[in-house]
């Protein structure tokens, strides 16, 4: 009989659920993509629907639920932090208070009783509860799944209960936590509070930031160290009197904005280069204190290997930067760094503790965990709706798809198999298009995405060709790694600064994906393409081939392509569609 | 006498609810300023005479302690 356990991570963003089936990861989703609410942080009843039908199981069958976090533990921060700051956050004591006391403080019987509506059957009973703090969630799961032997684990995020960065020593089947740094200091909030300041939104516009940095220059390094102090080991410690955070209802305070000479940029305001330089330079600033926190957790445990985890690590251009320094052999990082992850990690250490459990092996890592779709089923939709397909085989689908894409300069929306989990789309829920085309960077951000025209698009390349193309010798599968382009003629892949968020494919983990790219290589001798994730602007990446087929209606995409079907915008009047589909209003984020 | 209330009594629903309401946060309101105020002006002095002991280290960084065994992870805290 297999044993299951269900991670949960919610009530704050990016809530998720994951199953794992004998110490193996089965399944795993964020909430956000089935309720089609970009973060949604509540309960993720749909993401455990789905991971318990996707086995065929009951929630009595499931051995342990973890959650991601200690409840109070975090709520005697809380408390803490109402009382240092007092009276200045009167209006979130009144705001929190109540949804702590009446609810939070018993989480345990609010997933308990989340959890009821599965058992339908009178014998049916929940499993027992478990809480794993938060950063040993982001720890394990970036260590369990690395496929590493011993590492040093390196969290960073926001704020878990206290703690806000951690270092810990991975071997075999344990975790042990030696050093943190705790609340307020943290370069999470740090990072969020500038995201805040150049008016894009915390929690969510982070890696816009990041985007916008290398149209700047690093030209207030200096002033951005009056708000933050450095010291050798890579701690730091944030002025206080800069940040709003801990009373307030914005990030920074007036002293802040006095201090960079200017107020806050308003959402959809103008970027200046100002706003440019100031990104560039909280970008440097990071860069400089990760790699000083790397180099300090080296010198704490003398492992080759370094995991990453929390949201913090998924700043891809401070990966890369790690990766030149070799400061460890080798960095592994998992796709869901941030909160949704904290599913697949709470599970994952309680499977490592349970006492009849501590000898399975470790998970085989894939970010394909998700649901999918057999051909019947969208078959049938096709047919139903009248919609005009072509079906084919894989290989004719990865000739078309490649000729398509190299004589028209078509935009291909691909859905196929099962949907990523993290927040990257990694080839079964993509946008693709040519990479050699200057005009696929601004024709992709503003007629199919709708997005902001200063933000780049990421390269998927052949992993056997990686190093042909980009200053990267090492594989990078989820989209966490910037390098040089060493490529010449890919405009719509290379950012200003000569860099590209690189994503390598391998014909293991991706066949299909991989063979597309294959035959647009034998076809243009370019082995890469453009990948983004397939959504709009403020929309979750699609989920289900319903929402594939709505944004391809409402987009200017070429063809879709739902598993191996072929759909062409030019057979269809997509206008006629659009009525018997529309598509929800998003919140631009 | 009830009688007399009968055609008030949606209104005096209502009025109990917004006295509800109101005794809920001046409760609150209470703790905070009579609980809560008095421990911040204790905590600000022991911070003042903590801070003219401590010594200006470098860092920031903490010894992790935190229990990994199986039986904490049952507990919330």
């Amino acid at each position: 009989m297999p044993k299951y356990v269900l991670g949960i991570s919610c009530f704050y963003h990016d809530a998720s659920a994951c199953l794992l089936r004998d110490g193996q990861i089965v399944a795993a989703a964020s909430e956000e993509r089935f309720t089609r609410k970009k973060h949604d942080d509540n309960f993720p009843i749909n993401a455990v629907t789905y991971c318990l039908n996707s086995q065929n199981i009951e929630i009595s069958d499931v051995t342990g639920v973890a959650f991601y976090e200690k409840p109070i533990i975090k709520f005697e921060r809380i408390l803490r932090e109402f009382i240092l700051n007092w009276p200045r956050n009167i209006k979130q004591f009144y705001r929190f208070m109540p949804t702590w006391i009446g609810k939070k403080l018993f989480m345990g019987n609010l997933i308990a009783k989340e959890l009821k509506v599965f058992c339908t059957k009178k014998e049916d009973t929940i499993p027992p509860i478990y809480f794993v703090p938060h950063h040993v969630s982001h720890a394990a799961s970036a260590f369990f799944t690395s496929s590493l032997q011993n590492a040093t684990i390196l969290t960073l995020d926001g704020v878990g209960e206290d703690t806000t960065t951690a270092i810990f020593k991975g071997e075999g089947n344990t975790i042990t936590p030696l050093q943190h740094i705790t609340y307020p200091d943290s370069l999470g909030l740090l990072y969020s509070a500038f995201t805040y300041y150049l008016g894009f939104k915390v929690n969510s516009g982070e890696y816009k930031m990041m985007g916008l940095s290398p149209y700047g220059e690093a030209k207030h390094v200096d002033t951005v160290k009056k708000v933050v102090e450095i010291y050798e080991d890579g701690s730091f410690k944030l002025h206080q009197k800069y940040f709003a955070y801990r009373w307030g209802e914005t990030m920074t305070s007036k002293a802040f904005a006095k201090l960079f000479g200017k107020p806050r940029r308003e959402p959809e305001e103008p970027l200046t280069q100002f706003h440019k330089d100031l990104a560039a330079s909280i970008q440097r600033v990071t860069e400089e204190i990760i790699e000083k926190m790397v180099r300090h957790s080296r010198s704490l445990n003398n492992s080759p290997n370094l995991c990453l985890g929390g949201g913090v690590a998924l700043n891809c251009v401070a990966n890369g930067k790690l990766l030149k320094s070799q400061i460890y052999d080798h960095i592994s990082l998992f796709p869901g760094c941030g909160d949704d992850g904290g599913a697949v990690g709470a599970a994952l250490y309680l499977q490592s503790r349970l006492p009849s459990n501590t000898n399975l092996s470790k998970p085989v890592p894939t970010p394909y965990l998700g649901p999918g779709f057999k051909n019947i089923e969208i078959e049938g939709f096709l047919r139903e709706h009248h919609i005009p397909f072509h079906h084919k085989d894989e290989a004719e689908l990865c000739q078309t798809l490649a000729t398509e894409i190299n004589q028209n300069n078509a935009i291909v929306g691909h859905f196929d198999g099962r949907m990523e989990f993290g927040p990257r789309a990694l080839g079964n829920r993509s946008i693709i298009a040519d990479p050699r085309k200057e005009e696929n960077w601004k024709r992709v951000n503003l007629q199919i995405k709708f997005r902001e025209s200063f933000r780049p698009f990421a390269p998927a390349v052949l992993e056997e060709k990686c190093s042909e193309v980009f200053d990267l010798d090492v594989p990078s599968p989820y989209m966490l790694l910037v390098s040089q382009v060493k490529k010449e003629g890919l405009p719509a892949i290379t950012h200003v600064d000569n860099s590209a968020r690189v994503q390598s494919v391998s014909q293991t983990d991706n066949p299909r994906f991989h063979g597309i790219i294959k035959a647009f290589d034998a076809q243009t001798g370019t082995p890469v393409l453009i990948n983004t994730s397939f959504n709009v602007r403020g929309e979750p990446i699609v989920c289900d081939y319903i929402d594939a087929w709505k944004c391809f209606l409402h987009t200017g995409i070429d063809i879709l392509v739902l598993n191996d079907f072929l759909i062409y915008a030019t057979d269809l009047d997509k206008e006629k569609f659009k009525t018997h589909f529309p598509i929800q209003e998003f919140e631009a984020d | 006498m009830l009688r007399i209330f009968r055609p008030f009594h949606w209104f005096l629903v209502q009025l109990g609810n917004v006295l509800g309401f109101i005794k809920t946060y001046v409760l609150l309101t209470l703790i905070f300023f009579l609980i809560l105020g008095p421990y911040r002006v204790l905590q600000f002095v022991c911070n003042a005479i903590f801070l003219l002991f401590k010594k200006n280290t470098k860092t920031r960084w903490k010894k992790y302690k935190i229990s990994m065994d199986f039986d904490s992870l049952k507990n919330q805290f």
